[in-house]
């Protein structure tokens, strides 16, 4: 995840140079969003041999979505990330390969990321993490498991005890919450609702 | 709940963790009659959660995987296809209803719609209420329905007008050792082989080929597979390119993660899609 104004630069050029058929702008990508995938494919599929599958898949779907970027909705990060999540979404769902269920809730780990003082993120997750932090605890922890971890509704309701239509309605209200909390311009030029429906798929 | 409520909570459902056919159907409806939703808002919110979450630390790409992708992303530059070009991109399955509406969503059309996408609703949640009540307290735990398996797949590809199948044989076209069903429309095929050696996926993995007649001899990649036990196993085709006039479909031996042009010195494989 770019960490600098200067990294945010050059990272907001890479995709409009894939779209332009820069053959330079492959390794750049690779160097720049190689963790990204397959850190995010790893926590989706585990230690499978679908693994290395899926990420050579979402980079060819980048490729081919690079001209759909708008940089004023969304960081490429951001961009990268929710191509991959679609594809690792529906790629499990699919094959009903899943690594193992998470662990019980007193032993989860904390993801990474979860504080909300981070520092070190761009902009926009750092913005993500403090509209995380001011969540409900329950709606946090269900979204933590479910975006982060990769549970299922059914596996998260498993594993905390709450009633599979509790699970459910903390995870949509608690993404709704966060779409509302983000679209609050505390940044300059960041957060704004945007409405249409730009560049969908056809 | 309104079927504003009820759009915004499969965006949702769609955002954390996907959809089955019948909420997709159901979300592309309700789509069709709020032009004024970002379909990709809530996808992206979940998106700038995961990387808040995961935080810029991450586990580097593996070399040999790198290698592979750049390797698949300049063949797919040097093939002349430009990013994002109408036909290929396909990011979820085909949307009928929305094409159904689309004559519909002219100016004239568009309170039509609307009335016909808000009571088409209805009737999605009428049938689902009367399913409710006759699966009792178990409603809430229903199951979806299972993806189909390879083998299910395949019978269905079978039926499909279009498809083709072709006997895999060894080079000298002694040995039997499968079967290649196709269908060029769909662009799926599977390959269905007995008796190939279990693989180490450390040192080797059997890649698919399809030689296409309107590509030249440059086939197109179909994907890696490994075989981990003995009898029948059923390997999906992954064709990396769209492939127009198959002739031959071919299976290499290879290293891990495949490679971009085979040298043919291990040839496991050959079905004829021609004949």
């Amino acid at each position: 995840v770019p960490s600098s104004a200067e990294d945010v630069r050059v990272s907001e050029s890479l995709l409009s140079r894939i779209a332009a058929g820069d053959p330079n702008a492959v390794s750049a990508c690779l160097e720049r969003y190689g963790g990204l995938v397959w850190s995010l494919t790893r926590r989706f599929l585990g230690q499978s041999a679908d693994a290395e599958d899926a990420v050579q898949d979402i980079f060819v779907d980048l490729w081919r979505n690079a001209p759909r970027y708008d940089a004023r909705l969304a960081s490429e990060a951001t961009f990268v990330t929710l191509l991959a999540r679609r594809r690792l979404i529906d790629r499990r769902r699919r094959s009903q390969r899943r690594p193992e269920p998470g662990p019980l809730p007193e032993a989860i780990p904390a993801p990474p990321g979860a504080g909300t003082d981070r520092v070190d993120l761009r902009d926009e997750a750092a913005h993500a993490a403090t509209a995380l932090g001011a969540l409900r605890e329950d709606q946090r922890r269900v979204l933590q498991l479910a975006i982060y971890h990769g549970l299922t509704h059914e596996e998260i309701a498993r594993a905390t005890g709450m009633p599979l239509g509790t699970v459910k309605t903390h995870a949509r209200r608690g993404l709704i919450r966060v779409r509302e909390l983000l679209a609050v311009p505390t940044l300059p030029g960041k957060g704004q609702v945007q409405t249409g429906r730009p560049g969908g798929p056809p | 709940m309104s079927p504003r409520d009820r759009l915004l909570d499969l965006l949702a459902d769609q955002a954390v963790q996907g959809l089955d056919a019948a909420d997709e159907a159901e979300l592309e409806l309700l789509l069709s009659a709020a032009p004024d939703v970002d379909a990709e808002e809530l996808q992206r919110c979940a998106a700038a959660l995961d990387c808040a979450l995961a935080g810029p630390s991450a586990e580097p790409l593996p070399p040999t995987l790198r290698l592979a992708v750049e390797r698949d992303l300049r063949r797919l530059m040097n093939a002349g296809t430009p990013p994002g070009r109408p036909g290929v991109l396909r990011l979820t399955a085909p949307r009928p209803v929305r094409r159904w509406l689309r004559p519909m969503l002219t100016a004239s059309g568009w309170a039509a719609a609307v009335v016909i996408a808000v009571g088409a609703w209805w009737l999605i949640q009428a049938e689902r209420g009367r399913r409710n009540d006759n699966q009792g307290p178990r409603a809430e735990n229903r199951t979806e329905p299972k993806p189909k398996t390879a083998a299910q797949e395949l019978a269905s590809l079978r039926e499909t007008p279009g498809t083709k199948t072709a006997a895999g044989t060894k080079p000298n076209a002694a040995e039997h050792v499968g079967e290649v069903v196709w269908n060029t429309e769909r662009q799926e095929g599977f390959l269905r082989l007995t008796g190939v050696p279990v693989n180490d996926p450390s040192r080797e993995q059997y890649q698919v080929w399809l030689f296409d007649e309107e590509r030249g001899e440059l086939p197109v990649d179909g994907g890696v597979f490994d075989v981990s036990g003995d009898g029948e196993v059923i390997i999906p085709i992954r064709a990396r390119l769209t492939v127009r006039k198959p002739k031959i479909v071919a299976v290499t031996r290879e290293k891990p993660g495949g490679v971009v042009v085979s040298k043919k010195e291990q040839i496991v494989l050959l079905a004829r899609l021609d004949s």
